[in-house]
């Protein structure tokens, strides 16, 4: 039985964004897939919070963006990652890795 | 940095509006679209893709209602139709309208009344150095120390003895040490001639310049306050020669309910001068106009007296 796609943990649909991004511009929806697909469905993002992100990120200065043609001949808004963008992506994983580390050592302490 | 640009996008929004928002429509209206295709491609139709991709993205107003609602500009927008809102409700009461307002007013206007007054009495300091030495003497407002003119930063002091009839000789010397300190102030001789000096209290509250202007009226213990001053040169006296009572004198109850006042010692300045029948003279003599002067004109331009001892004191601290 397939698990319901679940939320994010908190803060890090940022730095999510941000990696996705590093790897090549994209626009939303390519993003979103992109996710989706990189997670294996475990999350699933609505269009609402993911907005909202861009709006954050690019206001902070991390990402920027710029309407082009899409190999559909559609117009969409590609973002990409600024160099502070990338700093920021940096630094968030370091600090996520530690977390993470840490945490696995506290649940996995017998 | 990246407020300022926060604050820059955010205006953006404000103030080119429909640009703003139109874009967001196209983006929204593209991604959709796009996972529209995307079901599509999967073989949906497209009247099953539609309402699924909307039930899995989310529908695009609602979306643009929370993307709008994030940023801070959505704050200020609200706030001014608030205020819009508010103006359009109370010019359809206009009645209330003015009542509120009124009151408003009035409150506001009665706070600050109210905290001015307090301001000016409680919590504003004298325009002096230290606040905490002012003395007050007596209880009259035409008391003693009149007049503290203001110079150049520097005050001075006139203390009017004129028409002052003495009173407790102990209260003469606590004026009197507050100019002059443990310094001596006047000499009681007893009746075998002995003498016994009188000296001030403490430390001296100001060196300040000081003028005392005395007359012929000027009795008893303020004649000694006066001689006192004048002798130790720390005061100026204006005016005319006092009047010339220098007995002390105590009361002694009688077993009628009567009193006997019996005068048990006279008084010399400390440069040795008798007071009684003599008074003690002017260094400045300046006459009064005979009539007496109204409490409203004391320490006016019809004050000769006064007006000769301000004119004395800035001369003196001009030089």
């Amino acid at each position: 039985m397939a698990e319901k796609p679940s939320d994010l943990v908190q803060g890090t649909l940022d730095m999510l964004i941000l990696k996705t991004l590093a790897l090549e511009p994209m626009h939303g929806y390519g993003i979103a897939v992109r996710l989706e697909q990189m997670s294996k469905g475990v999350f699933r993002l609505n269009a609402g919070s993911l907005f909202v992100a861009f709006q954050r990120l690019q206001r902070a200065g991390l990402i920027k963006s710029e309407w082009k043609g899409t190999e559909n001949s559609r117009r969409a808004k590609y973002y990409a990652v600024t160099e502070q963008g990338r700093k920021r992506l940096n630094s968030e994983t370091r600090e996520w890795a530690r977390q993470v580390s840490a945490i696995a050592r506290i649940l996995e302490a017998s | 940095m990246s407020l300022l640009r926060s604050i820059a996008a955010g205006l953006r929004s404000l103030f080119r509006k429909k640009e703003v928002d139109r874009e967001l429509d196209e983006e929204l209206r593209a991604y959709l679209e796009m996972a529209d295709e995307e079901k599509m491609k999967q073989g949906m139709s497209p009247k099953e893709a539609l309402p699924t991709v909307r039930l899995e993205r989310g529908s695009l107003e609602v979306t643009k209602e929370v993307v709008r609602a994030a940023s801070w500009e959505s704050f200020v927008e609200t706030c001014w139709r608030d205020v819009r809102f508010g103006l359009r409700t109370l010019r359809k009461s206009p009645a209330l309208t003015v009542v509120a307002v009124l009151t408003l007013a009035l409150g506001i206007g009665a706070n600050a009344a109210i905290f001015t007054l307090i301001d000016a009495v409680m919590l504003k300091s004298l325009p002096v150095a230290n606040p905490t030495q002012l003395y007050r003497l007596g209880d009259n407002n035409n008391c003693c120390v009149m007049v503290g003119t203001q110079n150049g930063g520097s005050f001075v002091f006139v203390l009017d003895l004129r028409n002052n009839p003495g009173g407790f000789v102990s209260a003469s010397r606590d004026v009197a040490s507050l100019f002059l300190g443990e310094k001596v102030l006047y000499y009681s001789m007893d009746r075998t001639g002995a003498s016994r000096e009188v000296v001030g209290a403490g430390a001296p509250l100001t060196d300040k310049p000081l003028v005392v202007l005395v007359n012929d009226a000027t009795t008893s213990a303020a004649e000694l306050l006066a001689g006192a001053l004048k002798d130790n040169h720390r005061a100026l006296l204006v005016g005319s020669t006092t009047f010339g009572q220098g007995l002390v004198h105590s009361v002694q109850t009688l077993s009628d309910g009567s009193g006997l006042v019996v005068a048990i010692a006279h008084f010399k300045t400390p440069s040795g001068q008798e007071v009684h029948r003599k008074g003690i003279e002017p260094d400045l003599r300046v006459e009064a106009p005979r009539q007496l002067l109204a409490p409203s004109e004391v320490a006016t331009s019809k004050d000769l007296q006064y007006e000769k001892a301000v004119e004395t004191l800035l001369q003196r601290i001009n030089s």
